[in-house]
């Protein structure tokens, strides 16, 4: 049970990143980070299941790609944002229109 | 306590430590630096779990790829250029109740999943076994994420682009 609790504390914390932080780039990062603890719970289901499940070091490894995709276009879109208000502090994005 | 257990809970203990920090930090490079070392000591999680590839993918794609974009993000939107980039945190008691409430959720799940079973001894996180999953039974999920990857390079270009001065 080690490596699930490890996750779930890092869960835990990415979530309340995600909801607290101001700066969308460390919003990011918590997300990554709640990504990460997936992550482990899905490696460490594949062990617990032997060679038969080899899947859950497959799923693993797309979570992966889709977080390096994700992680891409949000900062894409930070650096967009940045352009318009010239911060990329969550609360000072508050308009409808740029 | 084994050997095996006491390097999963240090390397746990490492990868918990820098969370901490990268959600408690004042300074963004800083937490950037914590984030580098909790993708770090899960590559050691991953390795130590039995999938080398995993761990070394991690390497590359997180520390290699992730933490350079995560840095340059930082550079580009930096408010003054050379001092550090303050961050803080708002509404910290609604975010540790919704954080309380969605991991409370996960509880129940993840007890019924792995509660009962002990781990086993042989693991199929070898290359060999993923790349042949990859090609075989997930060819599907893996052109699907292949064409995301695309559509994301390019969405990024363009998010980039659009707002770009002529």
């Amino acid at each position: 049970m080690t490596v699930p609790a490890i996750a779930m504390v890092l869960f835990a914390l990415g979530a309340y990143g995600v909801a607290t932080r101001r700066n969308i780039i460390n919003v990011l990062m918590c997300i990554e980070l709640m990504m990460n603890a997936a992550n482990l719970n899905l490696v460490f289901f594949a062990r617990l299941h032997g060679a038969a499940a080899g899947s859950g070091n497959v799923f693993a490894a797309l979570v992966i790609a889709v977080a390096a995709a994700e992680t891409a276009v949000g900062l894409a879109l930070a650096l967009a944002v940045y352009r318009q208000v010239r911060s990329v502090m969550t609360d000072d994005i508050n308009l409808l229109k740029g | 306590m084994s050997a095996a257990d006491a390097l999963l809970y240090a390397l746990g203990g490492v990868a918990i430590a820098a969370a901490i920090v990268v959600v408690f930090g004042r300074n963004l490079l800083y937490n950037v630096m914590a984030f580098t070392a909790v993708l770090v000591a899960s590559a050691g999680l991953f390795a130590a779990m039995g999938s080398d590839f995993l761990a070394i993918v991690q390497v590359f794609v997180y520390v290699g790829g992730v933490v350079v974009l995560m840095l340059f993000g930082l550079m580009m939107t930096a408010s003054e250029p050379g001092a550090p980039v303050r961050v803080d945190s708002r509404q910290s008691v609604v975010g540790a109740v919704a954080a309380a409430g969605l991991t409370a959720m996960l509880v129940p799940l993840l007890a019924r999943l792995f509660g009962a079973a002990a781990p086993r001894a042989e693991v199929g996180g070898s290359a060999a076994v993923i790349g042949t999953l990859l090609i075989t039974d997930y060819a599907l999920a893996f052109e699907a994420t292949g064409f995301v990857l695309l559509a994301a390079a390019v969405a990024g270009i363009v998010i980039i682009r659009r707002g770009e001065t002529p």
